[in-house]
């Protein structure tokens, strides 16, 4: 007697046409959100090489022109603006900051909450408890009011975003990384790291942060994302980059009054803005299967 | 000899997984009368617990599962029963004690009404009606105060009551067959000793059968009347106990029960391993899987894979040397004893 | 208060004479939730250069406590510990980690004690790394001499040990325990985590080591044969004490404490006799181990002797004295170690 025993009763996700046709997205043209990305990053690098016209050139004859509208100085492939400015070549050299902004100030959230998250978890105890209390007093801050506080009060530079825009970011990593954190420690070979006569600094940054790390590497994309929308938002309401710097958030900003009647002004960088965050949170999510798969 | 209870004819169970069909458990076969046990006995992946499982067709969390071959339990083909009918065979005519009762018993669940649920479910008592008959239980398999101790979860229960505690519920309708997959490897010694005599005296006293799997020959000396040996999923010798001890046959046979440090020796004889790793299950190969590993091995041994050859009765073994028609290979006999 | 420097001769040799551990009197404390007991309580012994000693007991009877404590991986609360010649208590920060070069650990779990992140080669060569030993050549050196000598293809260097066996990993733990030619390693369950087939392979391993290395081994197991094959002197635990102790022929040959039979008893060999066997473990090894938060008064055994009486046994704690005055090395606690009947445990 043969048996045959498939499993049934188990929602297949894979049948439904928008959940299939989104998957198929996500595995087989993922590769376009790194491509993509990487497009950004090099207009970041090489503004001059990819932006068609100069960017901050007024041309007030041709103002206001909509996407792929013609004037003696070319075709503008988004438009120009109120002063006749290309909004292509704008947004090219939008990205140099909004990725700068974005990424520095990630990366300066990264350090210090995987830093707090890891003595927190490592040492428990009061330090844990003190640590802790901090990033909660962090969380409950309505970073955005303080950021607006701060900003308008020191006025808005570069720097002080840079400054700012980490407080935003930071307690995630301190908490993941403590959880990570506590989980490790409990493993066996922290104590052989012990038991072999490693210093706990030693301890800390040859066993510990190594295995923590790949958790988070999918948070700092994703974390990238949000600073940069949050830096968007700061911008858009005046408190952030001042001109001449451009980001795409003061694109945005700037666009707005016209909305209804040269659109492409607000739209278009914000379509930009929103697929490049969309890229980070599809590769992010990519990253996970793959270390979920591989841890 | 009593009558048959159980018969396993050329079992077969495959799982279809991504990286193809692994095959589980290739090709055994076995009788176990009434009352009569059967040890299995094998590495981990040898397929010796996947066997059992498939006797009560337990594989609800895997995806797909090929089961072929004839699993004849007091004269019906388990293998072509309904889900429904099989329902009504497991814990009652089959009983199963699993490895760990840590994660085998509900906790929150107390350990008196996990009992009671085999009775309940099986004779159509009410727990109350049942609850007499639960204290007896818990009684005989030697859990102190068993009236009190009814209401408490298992998690304030050592290890061994637990496990005393799971071989109640199994036991509870009095089945024909007990099904104990290595059900003391994570006990202490003493303690694993108390199980194995309990399991043994509830045998005789109900007339059970049993099979126990285990990968401990100490296991299957003390509690056992045959033994099945497999390896990759595929049986390589069985024999009666006392036959095991006077002179195992298979390569494999001998090579796992010379492993065993040998407690009564003076020390500092060096154990004899087997060379080598046990195979990936999804890989086909040619010849006998043991081949690799076999100090005795032949040409033919690489070639085709061996039958079970008969040796004698109850005794076969699946080794081309066993074969009538091969040529004598003197194998040491107890090669541990020239070793000072 | 002066920092003592780790006894560190020319070629970083331990000194041969006084004993490798000494331990005296000591207790471990254990929090667990809300309960406190001892997991450890009273215990002295010591392991002489070169000597293994096998410690056995069930769980909670806490030898992978003791063997934590002797490494000071663990604090003890009472009591005085002394490794190589010096008091574990008077060590702290560089000065312990010097010691530690001497002192070696080979753990339970073999997969979990590697660092999943390192390479096979970074994981055996980091004691050296640690303790500044030699330079990167040499290091390279000995890592590779290591890998030989436990039988580790060089091929493995750069591995990550997620893909070796679990015989192939513990390896590496005996490796990276070894590389800095300790004095004493302690072995906590090294080969009950293998596969049956491995564990032999890994046993020899060991038992060549032990022939052919200056080195003590504190080996713990809770698999008595495992034990006798490789141990000079065994201590058997219960509940936090040593309850019996003696060289490890005689101690197999001739169990004198009721437990150490009863755990001799039920080594289940494969022969005849493994049947009456059962019955006379369920003698002498009746009912459960008693909680170790609350343990029993007197002789923590009673609950589950037989030839438990209300006095002495239940009265009076026994101490560990010796059977015979002149042979001082076997050990036994027990009030009524005289009149308790020999058991035939099969050896020879």
């Amino acid at each position: 007697m043969s048996l045959v025993i498939h499993r049934s009763g188990t929602v297949d996700r894979q049948r439904q046409p928008v959940a299939r046709a989104l998957s198929v997205v996500t595995s087989r043209l993922w590769w376009l959100c790194p491509a993509f990305l990487g497009l950004m990053a090099l207009w970041a690098i090489f503004p001059d090489f990819f932006a068609p016209m100069e960017p901050g050139a007024m041309n007030p004859r041709h103002r206001l022109l909509g996407p792929f509208d013609t004037s003696p100085e070319g075709r503008h492939l988004a438009g120009t603006g109120t002063l006749g400015a290309d909004l292509f070549s704008e947004m090219v050299a939008g990205a140099r900051l909004t990725l700068f902004i974005a990424v520095v100030a990630t990366a300066i959230g990264t350090v210090v909450g995987v830093l707090i998250g890891m003595l927190a978890g490592y040492f428990q105890g009061w330090v844990d408890r003190f640590l802790m209390r901090l990033t909660e007093a962090q969380t409950a801050m309505p970073m955005f009011l303080v950021a607006i506080l701060l900003l308008s009060m020191l006025g808005p530079s570069v720097t002080i975003l840079i400054i700012v825009l980490p407080a935003l970011v930071w307690p995630i990593f301190a908490r993941v990384v403590r959880a990570e954190t506590m989980r490790v420690r409990e493993s066996t070979y922290i104590e052989a790291a012990v038991a072999t006569g490693c210093a706990t600094p030693t301890v800390l940054v040859r066993h510990v942060l190594p295995n923590v790390t790949p958790r988070i590497l999918v948070l700092v994309v994703i974390e990238v994302g949000h600073v940069m929308l949050a830096e968007a938002g700061l911008s858009f309401l005046g408190v952030g980059v001042q001109p001449p710097d451009t980001t795409w958030g003061l694109l945005i900003s700037t666009g707005r009054p016209l909305l209804t009647v040269a659109w492409w002004l607000t739209i278009l960088p914000g379509v930009l803005l929103g697929v490049t965050v969309l890229c980070l949170n599809l590769l992010a999510r990519r990253f996970e299967t793959r270390a979920g798969a591989a841890g | 000899m009593n009558e048959t209870l159980l018969e396993v004819r050329d079992l077969r169970v495959g799982f279809r997984t991504r990286r193809g069909l692994v095959q589980a458990v290739d090709g055994v076969s076995y009788s176990l009368g009434r009352g009569e046990a059967l040890g299995i006995v094998g590495e981990s992946g040898s397929g010796k617990t996947v066997s059992s499982l498939a006797m009560l067709r337990l594989f609800g969390l895997f995806d797909h599962v090929e089961i072929s071959g004839e699993i004849i339990f007091e004269g019906r083909d388990l293998l072509a029963l309904s889900e429904r009918k099989m329902q009504s065979i497991r814990g009652k005519e089959i009983g199963m004690v699993f490895q760990d009762p840590l994660t085998s018993l509900n906790p929150v669940m107390s350990v008196g009404d996990q009992v009671a649920e085999s009775i309940v479910m099986h004779t159509g008592r009410t727990p109350a009606q049942a609850r007499e008959r639960v204290v007896e239980l818990l009684e005989r398999v030697g859990i102190p105060d068993p009236e009190q101790r009814y209401h408490d979860r298992p998690h304030s229960f050592s290890g061994g009551m637990r496990q005393r505690i799971m071989v109640a519920i199994a036991v509870a309708c009095e089945p024909k067959l007990l099904i104990a997959d290595e059900p003391t490897t994570a006990l202490d010694v003493t303690v694993q000793a108390q199980i194995l005599k309990l399991l043994d005296d509830l045998r005789r006293e109900m007339g059970m059968a049993m099979v126990m799997i285990t990968h401990d020959f100490g296991v299957v000396a003390a509690t056992c009347d045959k033994v099945l040996v497999m390896y990759a999923a595929q049986p390589m010798e069985e024999c009666s106990v006392e036959h095991l001890f006077q002179r195992a046959n298979h390569p494999y046979t001998d090579g796992l029960l010379r492993l065993v440090p040998r407690f009564e020796r003076r020390q500092h004889h060096r154990l004899h391993p087997i060379e080598g790793q046990p195979p990936e299950l999804t890989i086909e190969q040619p010849g006998c899987v043991f081949a690799p590993r076999c100090e005795v091995a032949t040409d033919i041994c690489h070639i085709e894979r061996p039958a079970m050859f008969r040796l004698g009765p109850g005794h076969a073994s699946a080794c081309h040397l066993a074969d009538e028609r091969a040529a004598r290979v003197t194998v040491p006999d107890r090669p541990w004893e020239e070793i000072r | 208060m002066t920092v003592v420097e780790a006894p560190a001769g020319a070629t970083g040799d331990a000194p041969v004479q006084q004993p490798v551990v000494e331990v005296d009197h000591v207790s471990v404390a254990f929090a667990s939730g809300s309960r406190r007991f001892r997991a450890v309580n009273d215990v002295s012994l010591t392991i002489a250069p070169r000597e293994t000693l096998g410690l056995v007991g069930e769980s909670g009877c806490g030898k992978s406590t003791l063997a934590r404590a002797v490494l000071k991986l663990v604090p003890v609360e009472s009591g005085t510990v002394h490794l190589l010649g010096q008091d574990l208590a008077t060590l702290h920060g560089s000065a312990l980690r010097g010691v530690r070069r001497h002192a070696q650990m080979i753990f339970q779990d073999p997969r979990g004690s590697l660092d999943p992140r390192m390479t096979i080669g970074e994981i055996i060569g980091e004691p050296l790394r640690v303790h500044r030993i030699g330079d990167r050549r040499s290091r390279a050196a000995d890592v590779a001499e290591m890998m030989d000598l436990v039988g580790l293809p060089a091929s493995f260097i750069d591995r990550r040990p997620s893909q070796l066996s679990g015989g192939q990993q513990q390896r590496v733990g005996i490796a990276r325990a070894l590389v800095t030619r300790p004095a004493l390693v302690v072995c906590d369950e090294p080969v009950s985590a293998l596969d049956v087939s491995i564990r032999a392979q890994v046993m020899n391993l060991l038992a060549d080591l032990r022939d052919s290395l200056d080195v003590a081994f504190m080996f713990i197991a809770h698999d008595l044969a495992v034990v006798r094959h490789l141990s000079d002197r065994v201590a058997v635990m219960y509940l936090g004490r040593i309850v019996e102790e003696g060289p490890a022929d005689e101690l197999f040959a001739n169990p004198r404490h009721p437990y150490t039979q009863g755990l001799v008893a039920a080594i289940l060999r494969a022969d005849n006799g493994a049947r009456d066997r059962l019955e006379t473990v369920q003698r002498l090894a009746s009912g459960d181990l008693p909680s170790p938060v609350n343990p029993p008064k007197g002789c923590a055994y009673h609950t589950r002797c037989p030839y438990a009486l209300d006095d002495p046994c239940v009265a009076r704690r026994p101490l560990l004295s010796a059977l015979e005055p002149d042979a001082a090395t076997h050990r036994v606690a027990c009030h009524r170690v005289a009149e308790i009947p020999r058991i035939d445990s099969g050896v020879q």
